[in-house]
């Protein structure tokens, strides 16, 4: 009696046991583990780092990380507990939600990197064409040294944006390109209302040179010098014989307005006097009639407004001389030629021809949209 | 009977046993992390990124490998220490890795540098050097003033290397360089153009 008692204890234990083993493997074999949803939260995550996802969507990426390392955290907890008392619902979820903050950074990433990159590279292209607008219009054009010295040094921090552009550090770019554009915006707005006052007496320009046109008649020589384009034309009866490349006073913009300004004079003047030899140091010369009783009225009426210093003088000895074709507005407000040139112009002058000295020929939109 | 009945205990023991012999190799998971944070720390993340994120995403992976395994009946953390042990290496390998692109980008900062110096006061040199006749002159002075502004923006490359930031640091340096040199055949230019007489 004894031993079958022991023997349907023992039974009973070893049908537990078996009992037990039975749903432990059949638990392992079926436990419905979160790895998919883990490793898939995890490669959205790398997904959103290589696609910049720190600049363009911190704050998606940063919850996609923080829900991926409590997904993981969640998943030690209940790996912790007893094997059936282990849930992973939760785990799940969390790395659900971290694959789908990740799939966000993602896409905000794409596009935010996507526009970035466009409107970068559109400001870097406006800017340019600003640049490419100083170098064709308003470089050769004297300038306050303030100007001069911002858009230097935009132009230097667009160099240092194409640098970050082409190494893909697209925010550093755009910071550059800020900091450039407010210095060449600026720089731009002031020469360009310096000009367009300046073109404001075109009409007037135009005048003169039309009337001394209507009057170059016969076997009469003409002299006109457009300072804007740098050139000097000379006209015979009418007809253009010659255009020679001249340099200007380094202050050529605007009329002269005092002696030591560096300023070449705007208006009708004739050559007062012929040097060649020992006369003058510039190889040959045609001494202007500066100042003519236009500009010693506008002088005198400067002087009384204050506009000029009373102690200002006038200033003379104004020519179209050689030893130009240096390349750059060297004179003190003279018009220098490259010495064939003044050899031919010489030939051709004589004492009283007329001479028209002009801010320009041409209009500002016509210059603009030669270039 | 007894027998099998032997028989049966052993194997729920052997069982037991070996669904929980194996140990988290949290030694090798502690060397790992901090071999990451040692390249962390050496600007892996900026001097070589791709490298970086693969390790990081490796390690990831090897704790979503242990946390499998610590669910699973038979626990074996074998292939994950010797991976952890992998993880070292190349933790090692992109701290180096950083390290040397840091040092490159450092070296050749100093070398344009030493360049753009050379050429600032070359340029200088010859402004000095230039004759002083009115031909010329208010060209000389803008170019003074763009000498002056290259010197602003090296200096400013200085301040960014001096915090650290070498990649823009590098960039600036270069642009300025670049002016500089710009600079010294516009001053060429010009005083050849005033010695044309």
């Amino acid at each position: 009696m004894r031993k079958k008692i022991i023997v349907w204890t023992l039974a009973v234990i070893l049908a537990l046991g078996l009992g037990i083993v039975a749903y432990t493997i059949y638990y392992y074999e079926t436990v419905d583990l979160p790895e998919i949803e883990i490793r898939e939260a995890r490669d959205r995550i790398t997904q959103a780092k290589q696609a910049n996802a720190d600049k363009y969507s911190p704050r998606n990426l940063d919850l996609a990380e923080t829900y991926y390392d409590s997904a993981i955290a969640e998943w030690k907890t209940q790996n912790n507990k007893l094997f059936f008392l282990r849930e992973h619902e939760r785990v799940k979820a969390l790395a659900i939600h971290s694959a789908s903050f990740a799939g966000k950074a993602i896409e905000a990433s794409q596009t935010g990197s996507s526009k970035l990159k466009d409107a970068v590279s559109i400001r870097m292209h406006q800017l340019n064409a600003l640049i490419d607008e100083y170098n064709e219009v308003y470089a050769h054009i004297p300038q306050p040294e303030k100007t001069q010295k911002d858009v230097f040094r935009g132009r230097l921090l667009m160099t240092e944006a194409f640098k970050a552009y082409g190494s893909g550090d697209l925010h550093r770019a755009e910071e550059t390109i800020s900091e450039a554009s407010a210095l060449l915006e600026p720089a731009m707005k002031r020469l360009k209302s310096s000009l367009d006052d300046y073109f404001k007496q075109l009409p007037k320009w135009k005048e003169w040179v039309k009337n001394a046109l209507k009057r170059n008649t016969g076997g009469n020589v003409l002299i006109i010098i457009d300072k804007y384009a740098h050139k000097l034309q000379v006209y015979k009866g009418g007809k253009q014989l010659y255009t020679f490349n001249a340099e200007l006073g380094p202050n050529w913009i605007g009329n002269k307005k005092y002696r030591g300004d560096n300023a070449t004079p705007e208006g009708n003047y004739r050559v007062k006097a012929k040097k060649s030899g020992r006369e003058t140091k510039y190889y040959k010369a045609l001494l202007l009639d500066y100042p003519n009783a236009d500009d010693k009225q506008r002088f005198e009426a400067d002087k009384k407004t204050g506009n000029l210093p009373r102690g200002a003088k006038i200033g003379s000895l104004i020519e179209i001389h050689g030893d130009g074709g240096k390349g750059i507005d060297w004179t003190n407000g003279c018009v220098a030629l490259k010495n064939a040139d003044m050899d031919i112009l010489y030939g051709l002058a004589s004492v009283n021809t007329r001479i028209v000295i002009v801010g320009s020929l041409r209009s500002l939109n016509e210059i603009r949209s030669s270039k | 009977m007894k027998r099998n009945l032997l028989t049966v205990i052993m194997a729920l023991g052997m069982i037991v046993f070996l669904s929980s012999c194996g140990k988290v190799p949290q030694a090798e998971i502690d060397n790992a992390k901090l071999a990451i944070e040692n390249a962390r720390a050496a600007g892996s993340e900026l001097y070589a990124p791709e490298q970086f994120a693969m390790v990081e995403d490796s390690m990831n992976a090897i704790m979503e490998n242990i946390e499998a395994r610590k669910s699973k009946m038979f626990k074996n953390f074998k292939e994950e220490k010797a991976q952890l042990e992998g993880i070292v290496l190349l933790a090692e390998d992109t701290r180096l890795a950083a390290e040397a692109k840091k040092q490159e980008v450092m070296q050749e900062f100093q070398d344009v540098l030493a360049t753009v110096t050379t050429l600032i006061a070359e340029d200088k040199d010859l402004l000095t050097k230039a004759p002083k006749g009115k031909e010329g002159k208010l060209a000389l002075q803008a170019i003074g003033n763009d000498i002056a502004a290259v010197e602003e923006s090296v200096s400013s490359a200085n301040g960014m290397y001096a915090e650290g930031k070498y990649i823009p640091a590098l960039d600036a340096i270069k642009a300025a360089n670049e002016k500089a040199m710009a600079l010294n055949n516009e001053l060429k230019e010009v005083i050849a153009k005033y010695n044309k007489r």
